[in-house]
């Protein structure tokens, strides 16, 4: 089912187009990971989405709802986590979690088992009467997100999340967000900690100039990515003598050598990866390590970004 | 039941948490203590005509702690507390709360002032504990009670309104509602609200104030004073609470939609029509003149709250196949002509009165419209050119509007001959006003020359107004989204 679509969806501040044209669909229980460095346009895009700023074209739909005209109604679906921000100071933990799911109509009755599942689940059950004032930064990140859950979107749009977290604290967001997708919840989150949303992404969103530069499931994605294979080989001695030897066999170029580990780039066949191991062996480089490393979600974000200019028309990977 | 508005719970659980009421307790209970010293000093209740002097300086200060609460403590309250979202970064999550605007409203001004009001509320019973003792009559303090409810209505709604309004890119300054809010409570002190506090509150406070029962003209009645200010200001009160609910519901949309212009400017002209009846009644041609421009304030004012932005244009012409004429017709050229209609249409029902002055009717009718096209024209250039990134030009804009208004008020103090300098000055509209009652612009100088002027401006101001529709228009071209 359907839950996000946007088409040619567009803002502009001034002169400057922070989100061109992006025609997105994101379907119930997925958790889209959204990519892209600084000034891509993701904030905007949630920010949107979330119906807390304007498009200036296009249109989108969130949960069959047109995002223009039904934003009222829209935000009672949506929760939304921006990228900094803070809850009610002069509120316990359990005040501040009571007060949103009555302004989101929780059943009363309800109410308090909510609390304790949301505490519970962001593993913050002790501090209920704790004034959230009294918390730190990264617990306030979580139980930002406790906020979310004691109402239960259909939509969560999180906006950095991990931003500012300890490593403890990234940790356990991390789970918090696995555990949310596989409870079926739709979310869509933006990071720049790319291998933080390739462990629990289900898609992946691309983000370059404002511009979608891929959509798709993430593994599809890695697959399709046109990227050279990369090895790396660990030697026992003598690395300058393999890199010579190695640089003398066609299609093999390396990219960089770390003390004994030698990191190359190639598109050879399977075949000529033996062949060259076997010259190497037999040229009397003593290999400890021959290993082909998958192409990670991280290098298909460089390689979008860094190497390759803004894409005019999206790729979809299936 | 707005008991259960969870903004209004949410405001209520942080103020009676202990920590922070007892400073509030604290502050009141020692102006009770400053009330009593002042009041019950021993020396002073020697006999009963010295206690009932004492009850009634004990009024007068209830009065006072009762104005402090109610029109400064719950508007500031009011008016700050969105501000505080901000500041703690949770106002994404207030506007996405899905209540309606009269639960945000409501929760926000009873909930946020709950404790001022239990405090007004003490104070009340002190004050008619203290007006039994001083004689007075019940039906004059409710009067006074009715009137600082009212304002204190208002006042907290504006405020309310003002924030929310600060909240917003409308126009590209935060304080553009102050712009809109400060004249209309200026307006509502010239007709009246101005005599119950000035003449009472500050400058006969000690003596009169709770002894005058001042009476005023409205149509053909004598209302109490305190009284039709109470009326007034809760007539303002309930357009500022529209004001804030529009911009809970409609939050993408100017203050005003085009009717809410029309229903403002008609209040207005009631209102002023009310006051000045019994000189339209005896043609008292100055008077006349005064209403005139009386009526003509809101002209000024109201506009900036119906205004589109430039973003709203851009958008208008993505979503729409517009053409340039199209674009003039949907400008806020064209929408804010309705209360220069209003207006207009106005002096010449009320001239009917007075025909001896259609002829210079004629003339302000003209003047007075050049002058508030070019400064309606001034705001669309701040609009179209303005804000955000621009805010230099926004200030060219403003600096232009002052020189139009005031420099030839400045000029015109040089020349020692009176008529010459109230023809200089009348190249102001506020000169224009300022001179209008006194016999010096209807002597020997040809006044259209003031005309000229302003349709001058206004040629010079439309013309980028006109290049930016076009530029607008070719963006959307250049883009390739027509």
């Amino acid at each position: 089912m359907l839950t996000i679509q946007t088409d040619k969806l567009r803002k502009e501040f001034g002169t400057l187009v922070a989100v061109n044209d992006i025609s997105l669909t994101v379907n119930a229980g997925e958790i889209v990971g959204l990519i892209g460095p600084n000034g891509a346009g993701k904030t905007t895009l949630l920010r949107m989405l979330a119906t807390l700023t304007s498009p200036t074209d296009g249109t989108a739909k969130v949960l069959g709802l047109d995002l223009r005209n039904d934003y009222l109604s829209i935000r009672s679906h949506v929760g939304y986590l921006p990228d900094f921000f803070n809850l009610y100071l002069d509120l316990t933990l359990r005040e501040c979690l009571a007060f949103f799911a009555k302004a989101y109509h929780v059943p009363e009755i309800e109410i308090p088992a909510r609390i304790r599942e949301a505490l519970a689940f962001v593993d913050m059950a002790e501090r209920s009467d704790m004034m959230v004032s009294h918390l730190s930064r990264g617990m306030v990140q979580r139980f930002g997100l406790a906020t979310l859950l004691v109402r239960k979107p259909d939509i969560l749009l999180l906006d950095e999340p991990a931003s500012g977290l300890d490593p403890l604290a990234r940790t356990q967001l991390r789970n918090v967000l696995k555990k949310l997708g596989s409870d079926g919840c739709t979310v869509i989150v933006s990071s720049h900690i790319l291998p933080e949303l390739a462990d629990f992404c289900t898609h992946i969103v691309l983000m370059n100039h404002g511009r979608m530069a891929v959509q798709g499931e993430i593994n599809a994605v890695r697959r399709a990515a046109p990227l050279r294979r990369r090895l790396e080989i660990d030697v026992l001695d003598n690395p300058a003598h393999a890199v010579a030897l190695i640089a003398k066999q066609p299609g093999f170029q390396v990219v960089n050598v770390l003390e004994r580990t030698l990191q190359l780039e190639t598109d050879v066949t399977p075949e000529a990866l033996a062949a060259l191991n076997a010259i190497l062996v037999n040229r009397g480089i003593r290999v400890v390590r021959f290993v082909e490393q998958a192409s990670s979600i991280e290098d298909v974000f460089l390689h979008m970004t860094v190497a390759a200019q803004p894409a005019k028309e999206p790729i979809h990977v299936d | 039941m707005w008991i259960d508005n969870p903004i209004f719970q949410r405001h209520v659980r942080a103020q009676f948490r202990a920590h922070q009421l007892w400073i509030t307790m604290a502050i009141y209970g020692a102006a009770l203590l400053v009330i009593a010293l002042v009041c019950l000093a021993p020396s002073e209740l020697t006999n009963a005509a010295s206690i009932r002097s004492a009850a009634r300086r004990a009024c007068r200060l209830f009065l006072t702690l009762e104005s402090f609460v109610l029109l400064l403590w719950a508007p500031y309250r009011s008016g700050t507390a969105l501000r505080h979202e901000i500041a703690a970064r949770s106002y994404d999550f207030f506007r996405m709360l899905p209540l309606s605007a009269r639960e945000k409203t409501l929760g926000i001004v009873l909930g946020r002032n709950l404790l001022p009001f239990l405090l007004a509320l003490f104070t009340l019973l002190l004050l008619a504990i203290a007006a039994r003792f001083a004689g007075l009559s019940l039906f004059f303090l409710a009067q006074w009670l009715a009137a600082i409810a009212a304002l204190s209505a208002l006042f907290c709604f504006a405020m309310l309104m003002v924030s929310t309004g600060q909240m917003e890119r409308r126009l590209g300054i935060g304080s553009i509602d102050v712009l809109l809010v400060a004249p209309l409570l200026a307006m509502l002190w010239l007709l009246g609200i101005g005599s119950l506090a000035v003449n009472q509150t500050a400058m006969r406070l000690p003596e009169t104030m709770l002894q005058t029962h001042h009476r005023v003209p409205f149509f053909t009645l004598q209302v109490p004073d305190l009284l039709l200010s109470a009326l007034l200001a809760g007539v303002a009160a309930v357009w500022a609470y529209h004001g804030a609910l529009r911009r809970f519901t409609k939050e993408r949309e100017p203050l005003y939609s085009g009717w809410a212009l029309v229903g403002l400017m008609l209040t207005w002209l009631l209102c002023v029509l009310g006051f000045y009846w019994p000189s339209l009644v005896q043609r008292d041609l100055h008077q006349l003149g005064i209403m005139w421009c009386v009526a003509s304030l809101p002209l000024f004012m109201l506009p900036i709250g119906a205004m589109r932005d430039r973003d709203e244009y851009i958008e208008e012409t993505r979503l729409t196949k517009t053409s340039f004429a199209r674009l003039i017709a949907h400008s806020n050229l064209v929408v804010l002509l309705s209360p220069l209609v209003l207006w207009l249409a106005y002096i010449f029902f009320t001239s009917i009165a007075a025909p001896e002055l259609r002829a210079v009717l004629f003339y302000t009718a003209v003047n007075a419209a050049a002058a508030w096209f070019f400064l309606v024209f001034l705001l669309e250039l701040h609009v179209l050119y303005g804000g955000g990134d621009n805010e230099r030009i926004s200030m060219l804009i403003a600096a232009v509007a002052l020189l139009f208004l005031v420099l030839p008020l400045a000029i015109a103090m040089t020349p020692k001959d009176v008529v010459l300098a109230a023809h200089i000055s009348a190249f102001s509209i506020l000169g224009f006003w300022i001179h209008y009652g006194d016999n010096t612009l209807s002597t020997g100088v040809n006044l259209w020359h003031t005309v000229y002027y302003n349709l001058l401006l206004c040629v010079l101001a439309l013309l980028p107004i006109l290049r930016r529709y076009r530029q607008i228009l070719s963006w959307r071209d250049e883009m390739g989204r027509a």
